[in-house]
């Protein structure tokens, strides 16, 4: 999802070779060709995406009227942002939902991919049911949850952790909990997605090294910590990338769950961003904090690819 | 012999868990939706009773969920495939050709894949009520303004790029000697070798045009032209609908997704593979 | 294709219809499936309106019968959802409507968005037979009116009566009484199912669109107490005071100790409807416009009305209404002022109180004193809501943006009921300076509170 072309190990021979082919073509054709390619590409992109963002991001310098025309504030809206408890609150929030979901659903899915590996009939049936939950959309998945996790003792978990003899919990109206169920909700959505991922990684090992390190008499614990994890490491760094850059901009599964409550306690960058913006209608700081986290974002990006080109050369 | 049997035992209740755990939510919609006894909020039942299809009667036709299926099939379709389309068109141009500002193309599509679309709600609004000379008239309030943003994807244009990359050069040189031009080039060579991962981005593309939310809402004033998300979440807040009716229309929004990826799975693990394996 | 051809409410004319149709398929060679919103021949307005499908053929028959009138087509909009936002849009793409109907409430924000055109109401016709008290929910602090009142309406208590006769428990009349009674309703087995799982009072509690200050209004007044009291140089916040902190500690008494549904505090008010419905609840505060739905499931029979209770501080109901506001750039204002007086005339108010249909009437009490909501509703418990208005409702505050208000506040109420030990008065004290604050920004503070 973060490729450009010059990361990628295998484009760099087919680039390398075209100059070749060049002298035959007039100079002009050649570099209209590509454009011509390019062009529907190009008008939709810089029609519907490019200009809506610029023309988006430049209201984080206005108090935005919608009939009237917009007041310059300058630089007002983002010291606002560095200085409202709130937001300040939320990015608390989403920090303990990135770290901890990223967490949880990288380590579910290691053990799932381990458990569930293999070509076996029965194991490629498990493994195809239990990724209905990475393909359903979030606002289904948050109406079920919120039914799951009804509060009530009826509600089917508290039901069950009742038949255990525990007493009903408040789950989603509790604020010490429901920042927990809702990142149980996202390693549920996103451990089956990640463990496809690593049942690529895992096929890929060379099966040669397992050999080797059962021949040198390796513990099932000694193989896996020097045999599986490095082979799997490319997979992982992607898992937890990408966990992390759309973790930071969660939104619709805490909208559609708990709207950010109760008592704020689930309040995300993006939930509050919704909050001022779309229901207080203060669009030019909205869009302030959305300039701020798509910055953010950008960075972890660069970092990434950063760290993935000293793993790759 | 005792501990091999208890150890398949232990595997099997392992297995039975993690189905439960990841499953047992869809199983118990689907019971509601398919069952009669009225609910109290926030109750499913788990044991199939009362079976009835009047739940999906009343979803489909009385608040008229067969209109935004329909609706929302077009948009799928066209979508789709004009996405598809213009992503193998422009993953050819950065794949194949080396040319002058390639790097800055990438870079721009790439911009667009990290900005949160309630951002540019208002700009994209506004730049939907614009006329487009061609036509003479502004593509608010039909299907082309659901249709047209998604064409754009950064993420398919990626994928078939590394794809087409990986076309050896040797191919396309046979096919100019023998006197091919650029389009059949890409048309009778490229493409036929790529046809694999065509089919992964369509059925990314898709996925992801079929859960469009906000996109649909600010796109059309028109009930009538209404996607079926949208329509569900109006249907959430219309307080007359029980949970029975709301689950059915649950279950018809989600079916699509679930039969394109039980019917073209193996093209969907391909491309979760390859966009982890390249990304 | 014709699918979306379906003419607007207003424009069914054979005519009319055909030719879109056949205009609809020369585009569609040309162009794929592009709707034309046909440029009317005749007088026409456009008119949104905040309210889900389900009282739609309220609406249209509302429209209709002022298209027969005057021969002014309309074409409406109506939804529940992004209702704001969508105008915001509209706003910034100048593609108006020229009326939308609304919370008189909703009256600071959409000045606020700058969208509001100010009426004279002289200017409207039949303007005199409106009651003053619903000209005072039209007004803005600024003096001048932006909207023609057209519904009015108070809250009161929707109780299951036969829960309460088989538990032998009297109406309930104070906020002691309507305790005793969630508590017996949580614990008593009203129902008789032999389980428990029925609850006392159906909350919302949730933030989003500031449910939790909406709902806890009432019980704010009921308690004494206010949110801001209006001084003669702006309003001085009140959510400090031990009136307010008595009305949160009786509802976080509610939900605390289990006499509300689950999720009472992530719940909206679509939430709450359902589950009195349903007989998980068996007390429901809420407006004269679910009396059709409550009608029809738990059932006429089991349903009583109520008037509110009286707290420390008497009987008190929030006044709430809808009003038809002009907005600005209104294409045909004289179109669009004859719709407005057609609102309030007795022929369109009765029209629009929908009774008989079932739906949720989009004229709750007229506003027009020539109409007799006795005569037109023919039922006892509407003249429950009417004598509630009468004596004992508020408006909320005509500060100059209540929704910002009401988002702080319900933020802050959110907190406190949220959780079971929090110090209440210390958490209001807070919450009182945000309020400050936001009244400070909004130029309306007085300077008696800085």
């Amino acid at each position: 999802m973060t490729t450009t072309p010059q990361a990628a190990p295998n484009g760099a021979a087919g680039g390398k070779r075209l100059p070749k082919r060049r002298p035959r073509k007039t100079p002009l054709s050649t570099a209209i060709i590509p454009w011509l390619f390019l062009a529907p590409a190009l008008v939709i992109f810089t029609w519907f995406k490019f200009y809506p963002m610029v023309s988006g991001f430049s209201m984080s310098f206005y108090n935005v009227q919608f009939y009237a025309d917009s007041e310059w504030v300058g630089l007002d809206n983002f010291y606002k942002a560095f200085d409202d408890p709130d937001l300040r609150l939320a990015v608390f929030h989403t920090t303990i939902y990135v770290i901890v979901a990223t967490l949880g659903a990288s380590v579910t899915a290691l053990c799932l991919a381990l458990f569930l590996e293999g070509p076996a009939r029965h194991l490629r049936i498990i493994r195809t049911a239990i990724f209905l939950p990475a393909i359903t959309s979030v606002a289904i998945i948050a109406e079920i949850w919120r039914i799951l996790f009804n509060s009530a003792d009826y509600g089917i978990i508290n039901a069950t952790l009742g038949f255990l003899g525990v007493a009903p919990q408040g789950f989603l109206s509790d604020p010490d909990q429901a920042l927990w169920v809702l990142i149980l909700m996202s390693i549920w959505k996103s451990a089956p997605y990640d463990m496809v991922i690593f049942v690529a990684g895992l096929v890929g090992i060379n099966r040669e090294l397992y050999d080797a390190a059962s021949v040198d008499g390796a513990s099932p614990w000694r193989k896996f910590w020097h045999v599986t994890i490095p082979g799997i490491i490319p997979s992982i760094s992607v898992v937890v990338m990408l966990s992390f850059i759309r973790g930071f901009r969660i939104f619709a599964e805490v909208y559609a769950t708990t709207g950010g409550g109760p008592a704020g306690s689930t309040a995300t960058i993006m939930t509050h961003v919704y909050k001022v913006g779309f229901e207080e209608l203060n669009y030019g700081y909205a869009s302030a904090v959305s300039l701020l986290l798509l910055l953010f974002t950008v960075a972890l990006t660069l970092v990434h690819m950063k760290i993935k080109s000293r793993f790759t050369v | 012999m005792t501990s091999s049997f208890s150890s398949r035992v232990a595997k099997i209740i392992l297995y039975a868990v993690i189905v439960v755990t990841f499953v047992g939510p869809f199983w118990a919609t689907l019971v509601t939706a398919f069952s009669g006894v009225s609910l109290k909020p926030g109750q499913l039942t788990l044991i199939p009773q009362s079976p009835t299809l009047e739940n999906f009667r009343i979803a489909i036709f009385q608040m008229k969920v067969w209109q935004y299926l329909l609706n929302s099939t077009i948009v799928v379709i066209f979508g789709t495939i004009l996405q598809v389309s213009v992503s193998a068109l422009a993953a050819y141009a950065l794949a194949r050709k080396k040319f002058r500002g390639a790097a800055v193309v990438s870079l721009f599509i790439l911009c667009t894949l990290m900005l949160p679309e309630e951002v540019i709600a208002i700009p994209l609004y506004l730049v939907m009520q614009k006329e487009i000379p061609i036509l003479g008239m502004s593509i608010y309030n039909t299907y082309l303004a659901m249709i047209l943003p998604v064409v754009g994807w950064a993420f398919s244009i990626f994928m078939l790029t590394e794809f087409m990359r990986a076309v050896p050069m040797e191919l396309e040189e046979a096919a100019r000697i023998d006197g091919a031009n650029e389009w059949q080039v890409f048309v009778n060579v490229i493409l036929p070798l790529v046809r694999p991962a065509l089919g992964t981005v369509t059925i990314f593309g898709f996925i992801m045009i079929w859960d469009q939310y906000l996109l649909p809402l600010i796109a059309v004033n028109d009930k009538d032209l209404m996607t079926l998300p949208v329509a569900l979440g109006s249907l959430r807040v219309d307080d007359t609908i029980t949970p029975n009716i709301l689950t059915a229309a649950t279950l018809v929004a989600m079916a699509p997704s679930v039969i394109v990826y039980l019917a073209l799975q193996r093209q969907f693990n391909r491309g979760i593979m390859a966009g982890a394996v390249k990304g | 294709m014709s699918l979306n051809e379906r003419a607007p409410v207003g424009l069914s004319l054979r005519e009319e219809f055909i030719l879109k149709k056949t205009r609809s398929l020369l585009m569609l060679g040309c162009a794929m499936f592009c709707a034309t919103t046909l440029t009317a021949k005749a007088e026409s307005i456009s008119v949104w309106s905040r309210q889900t499908d389900e009282s739609i053929s309220v609406l249209k028959a509302l429209t209709d019968a002022f298209t027969a009138d005057t021969g002014i087509t309309v074409e409406t909009f109506n939804t529940g959802i992004d209702f704001e936002q969508r105008l915001a849009r509209a706003a910034a793409g100048r593609t108006l409507p020229d009326i939308v109907l609304n919370d008189t409430a909703a009256m600071g924000q959409m000045r606020q968005m700058g969208i509001l055109q100010s009426i004279d109401p002289a200017s409207i016709t039949g303007n005199q037979d409106v009651v003053a008290s619903a000209w005072d929910g039209a007004k803005a602090n600024d003096g001048k009116f932006y909207a023609v009142p057209m519904s009015a309406q108070s809250f009161a208590m929707f109780v299951r009566k036969d829960w309460r006769e088989k538990l032998g428990m009297p109406e309930p009349k104070t906020w002691e009484d309507v305790r005793k009674l969630a508590e017996a309703f949580t614990t008593k087995d009203p129902d008789g199912n032999g389980k428990d799982d029925t609850f006392g009072m159906a909350i919302p509690g949730s933030t989003t669109r500031g449910y939790t200050s909406w709902f806890m209004s009432s019980l704010i007044w009921q308690a004494g107490g206010d949110f801001v009291k209006q001084e003669a140089d702006g309003f001085v916040p009140t959510v400090n005071t031990p009136q307010v902190a008595a009305a949160l500690t009786y509802v976080r008494g509610m939900i605390c100790d289990k006499l509300s549904q689950p999720g009472a505090i992530n719940a909206t008010t679509g939430d709450t409807l359902p589950t009195f419905r349903s007989g998980q609840t068996g007390i429901f505060m809420s407006g004269p416009y679910h009396i059709p739905q409550l009608d029809a499931e738990p059932g006429k029979d089991k349903v009583e009305v109520l008037m509110m209770p009286a707290g420390p501080g008497g009987i008190a109901s929030l006044a709430e209404g809808t009003s038809a506001y002009l907005l600005k750039g209104a294409k045909d204002e004289a179109a669009a002022k004859k719709f407005l007086a057609f609102v309030i005339s007795p022929k369109g108010q009765e029209i629009a109180m929908a009774e008989g249909s079932g739906k949720t009437p989009l004229v709750r009490l007229p506003v027009n004193a020539k109409v007799d909501v006795n005569a037109v509703r023919n039922d006892p418990r509407w003249m429950i809501f009417k004598e509630t208005f009468d004596k004992y409702s508020h408006y909320m505050p005509a500060v100059p943006n209540w929704t910002a208000i009401r988002m702080i506040t319900a933020e802050g109420f959110n907190r406190v009921l949220a959780k079971c030990d929090a110090d209440i008065p210390a958490e209001l004290e807070t919450l009182n300076k945000q309020v400050a604050k936001e009244l400070s920004n909004q130029k309306a503070l007085s300077a008696s509170a800085k």
